[in-house]
């Protein structure tokens, strides 16, 4: 058990945040998407586990490495 | 007036099979744009533009003709420079200036422009039709009308209709060539997150980078320097409103002009010549080769660097922004879905400008 940031690899306007606090995500499940350099591209988990917290809301223009959600690992 | 000279003054009489020819090409690219969306905004106006030229007596190629008085905007060189600009101020040099060593990939894609050159020399090109042949490889439409126009004006129709055409062929063009030169262990490489760059460096960039090629190579100073200015416009964050307009409206109404100015070289007897399938083939080589440069390249890299880079970022140095370097991570994002290498491939993608630029001030200087 432990809490994991997941990161958003680069700069970009956030499209979509498909879980909200209190789902269980599987490794590589699709999270999210984000738009850069007018690119669409999805977010996804690198761990399993509970999201605990969300900390970016559609519309967002969020840096390389904001935090994302965070995930208590199982 | 008899009824039969009633219909001489028309134009039906007065058709040629050549004209008939050039507008179903016409049609073909208008078709292309609209229903493929194959870089729509150039061969939208470049595909109308071969019907409108190939009417018979509508005058638009004679001396005051319309085709003919904008043309000059290319003849005069004022036009590709001027579409410079508002690249540069759409351009994000960022990547390049956190990671500099990019730049050599950049070079690398460059490859195709001369295996196409001496592939054209061998066909029996000139070589000033050669040179403008090969600039095809460095897949930057403005720069190829540039060069064509001061070397092989001629040909113009031909180099760049072929650079537009293989330009929106570029997702279709990269990935075989990528996959076949790479592994994909070497596709789902990650890439380290690139440090962030201070505002003065990106002001300084512009300013060096003209200062150091123009130097280098001074007859890529016209495109060069626009390039860099109209960045300069971007990064100063002082002249918001000419940024904006170098962008977009500029940008907008220079992009039309250029499309239309080009079908002056579409009439049937400029452009059906046979000459044209040869110029068509050779683009592809120099297109394919740019990628095959540009990854391999990488690779070599590779050999000698501590941060390994993806060699699939070598293809973007092939210079269609940012199409190429989408298409880069599309491919990465294929051999591992967390892979993001857009960034990164903006790098080699705007080096490839740069490369292409130089490249065109050497043919121009060589030639």
């Amino acid at each position: 058990m432990g809490k994991e940031s997941v990161l958003l690899p680069m700069v970009g306007k956030i499209v979509s945040v498909d879980v909200a606090t209190g789902d269980v995500v599987e490794e590589d499940q699709q999270i999210g998407t984000f738009e850069s350099m007018k690119m669409e591209m999805p977010v996804f988990s690198p761990y399993a586990g509970t999201v605990v917290e969300v900390t970016v809301s559609k519309g967002d223009v969020a840096e390389a490495d904001q935090v994302f959600c965070v995930v208590e690992t199982d | 007036m008899s009824l039969a000279e009633l219909l001489s003054q028309t134009g039906f009489l007065s058709i040629t099979w050549g004209q008939l020819v050039m507008w179903a090409i016409g049609l073909v690219l208008v078709y292309l744009a609209i229903a493929k969306e194959y870089e729509p905004y150039l061969l939208l106006p470049i595909g109308f533009g071969a019907i409108l030229v190939n009417v018979p007596l509508g005058g638009m190629i004679a001396d005051d003709g319309l085709i003919r008085i904008m043309y000059y905007g290319i003849q005069y060189e004022v036009i590709p420079p001027m579409i410079f600009l508002g690249l540069g101020a759409m351009t994000d040099f960022g990547p390049l200036i956190a990671n500099p060593k990019l730049m050599l990939l950049g070079a690398g894609a460059q490859f195709g422009v001369f295996v196409a050159f001496f592939g054209a020399l061998a066909l029996g090109f000139t070589l000033p039709e050669a040179a403008s042949i090969g600039i095809i490889g460095g897949a930057d439409g403005p720069t190829t009308i540039f060069l064509t126009n001061a070397k092989a004006s001629h040909i113009l129709g031909a180099t760049a209709v072929s650079a537009y055409s293989y330009m929106a062929l570029v997702p279709v063009i990269i990935p075989p060539l990528a996959r076949l030169m790479t592994t994909k262990e070497e596709r789902a490489m990650p890439m380290k997150q690139a440090r962030p760059v201070k505002k003065r460096e990106r002001i300084l960039f512009p300013i060096v980078a003209f200062l150091m090629v123009a130097l280098l190579v001074p007859k890529s100073a016209p495109l060069m320097g626009m390039f860099m200015m109209g960045n300069l416009l971007r990064e100063s964050g002082v002249v918001k409103r000419l940024a904006d307009g170098a962008q977009n409206e500029m940008m907008n109404i220079l992009t039309l002009l250029l499309g239309l100015s080009i079908s002056l070289k579409l009439t049937a007897e400029a452009f059906l010549q046979w000459e044209v399938i040869m110029v068509f083939a050779l683009g592809l080589v120099a297109f394919s080769c740019s990628v095959l440069g540009g990854v391999m390249l990488a690779k070599l890299m590779n050999l000698f660097l501590k941060d390994k880079i993806n060699p699939l970022i070598g293809a973007a140095g092939l210079s269609a922004v940012p199409m190429a370097a989408r298409v880069v991570q599309v491919e990465g994002m294929k051999a591992n879905p967390r892979n993001y290498l857009l960034m990164h491939a903006m790098g080699p993608n705007v080096a490839g400008v740069i490369g292409t630029l130089v490249a065109a001030g050497l043919f121009m200087t060589l030639v």
